[in-house]
């Protein structure tokens, strides 16, 4: 209840100020980019998306109507409408849509939301690991060269932020 | 039996590449499933600063729908823009007589004596507000006047006891430009632009003009306080401003850089949300003057810039 009452009290800021909107970014960015992430697998479609769904949430703050229904609800159904509109216009050239029984549980989405926030808390030296091989796409040989270690050092790396990060979300869900 | 580290990074080459996973004894695979499950998750993680860079694009979304917001419900009073010049001088009497004799200004609105000094003058399709205050107090400025015959105004201002700052004069940038200063100080650039020369959008009859120690500063505070939008900016070969101009909704500031600043210019601005306005200056570098309160004219506050020039943000009441 507390939250739900927190959600109205940003919104209400945003739809009197939108550079109050920011407060509704910060709390659902990951959320909506999971979705869009678990939906397109592409990292820049996902990002495309993620911005549009944002830009018109921004648009539409002042005609949103508070129905006790979470923002967040709101946010991922603009997101849902935006993916469907990816599809249509890229076709089957973008790769196959999931199906609505492959579509993400919700569960699933909140999970990888809080995966991603977490890998911005990890230490600096694991944090850049895990962006040079998973985004960047690094072969561990060249990440232990653009860091100065050897490679053994930067697997172990590799291995301690994918361990803390497990941890972490056992112990947010424990 | 390789290290647990050679493992993982092994299975996680292979969802790299899209192979099948790597099989593993049973209890390798114990410990790694969930580990990636983690790595496959890793794979769709956005790039570093997408998050920021998004943050700042729906900032100045947002900043702009404020602007926007103003012009669409008419947030501006009746026949002003959105920046009106205010003037604070001992002898505001002086001034308006000034103003009405060399410019042929015109009071449009005077309150109430028991209301304190306030009296409105229109010059050309501009607005000014005059407030007297004791010696000391002054706010005054330097204003960029366009009139249709400044040779007679000039004469006019010094028959009204104006000192002449420059005769005017055919000037490189497309105007005839002569200068006079009133008795106060308020430092009155006049000018009548060549019939070749267009007038820049926003440019009104009357444009206060600034002259802060850093230009740049002042363009930087103006854009993050005031969603101001850099026009033109003029520097010499030592990098220093010698004409600017930035807009702020539908008016025009213009300035040039004078590294012994002693003016402090006023302006009142009409805004849609006088409380959102008022935040985003204190964050933006400003300190309260008035904090924002309803007044009989419509919600008001006042903050002091860097540069101590004074601005009233003033939203109307629902009509």
């Amino acid at each position: 209840m507390r939250a739900i009452q927190d959600d109205r009290a940003l919104v209400e800021a945003a739809q009197r100020d939108p550079a109050r909107f920011a407060d509704l970014y910060e709390q659902n960015f990951y959320r909506v980019y999971a979705y869009t992430a678990r939906r397109v697998q592409d990292r820049h479609d996902a990002e495309d998306l993620t911005a549009e769904v944002f830009r018109e949430a921004l648009a539409g703050i002042g005609k949103f109507e508070w129905r006790g229904v979470p923002f967040a609800a709101w946010l991922l159904r603009i997101a849902a409408r935006a993916v469907a509109d990816h599809w249509t216009r890229n076709g089957r050239e973008a790769g196959a849509p999931l199906s609505d029984s492959e579509e993400a549980a919700p569960e699933e989405i909140e999970r990888n939301a809080m995966l991603l926030q977490l890998v911005n808390r990890l230490p600096e030296a694991q944090f850049r690991v895990i962006h040079m091989r998973f985004v960047e796409q690094k072969s561990i040989r060249e990440i232990a060269q653009a860091m100065q270690r050897s490679e053994g050092a930067v697997k172990q790396l590799q291995l301690r932020a994918i361990e803390n990060l497990r941890a972490q979300m056992e112990s947010a869900h424990a | 039996m390789p290290e647990r580290f050679e493992i993982l990074d092994q299975a996680i080459d292979a969802l790299l590449a899209g192979a099948p996973p790597v099989g593993f004894n049973a209890q390798s695979d114990a410990e790694l499933t969930p580990l990636l499950q983690i790595a496959s998750a890793l794979t769709r993680m956005p790039e570093e600063h997408f998050q920021s860079r998004l943050r700042d694009d729906l900032e100045r979304r947002a900043s702009m729908s404020n602007i926007g917001t103003a012009a669409a419900t008419k947030s501006i009073r009746e026949g002003f823009h959105t920046v009106t010049p205010f003037i604070a001088v001992s002898e505001p009497e002086k001034l308006i007589a000034l103003l009405k004799h060399a410019f042929n200004a015109e009071e449009t609105g005077r309150s109430p004596k028991d209301h304190g000094f306030h009296v409105e003058v229109r010059v050309g399709d501009s607005m000014l507000m005059i407030h007297d205050c004791a010696p000391g107090g002054e706010k005054i400025g330097a204003f960029h006047v366009y009139l249709p015959d400044i040779d007679a105004a000039y004469t006019r201002a010094l028959e009204a006891g104006a000192t002449g700052m420059g005769a005017p004069e055919d000037r490189p940038y497309g105007e005839r430009q002569g200068a006079v200063k009133d008795l106060a100080g308020n430092l009155w650039y006049i000018a009548t632009r060549f019939p070749s020369t267009e007038a820049p959008e926003g440019a009104g009859s009357v444009m206060p003009y600034v002259h802060p120690a850093k230009a740049r500063i002042f363009i930087d505070f103006v854009t993050r306080a005031f969603d101001g939008k850099e026009m033109a900016v003029y520097e010499d070969t030592q990098g220093r401003v010698m004409h600017a101009a930035v807009r702020i909704g539908d008016s025009v500031i213009e300035m040039g850089e004078a590294p012994n600043q002693t003016q402090s210019n006023g302006f009142f601005l009409y805004v849609d949300d006088c409380d959102a306005w008022y935040r985003r200056a204190l964050a933006a570098g400003a300190t309260s003057l008035i904090e924002p309160g309803d007044q009989p004219y419509g919600r008001a506050a006042a903050i002091r810039d860097p540069f101590g020039y004074q601005w009233g943000l003033c939203s109307l009441p629902a009509r």
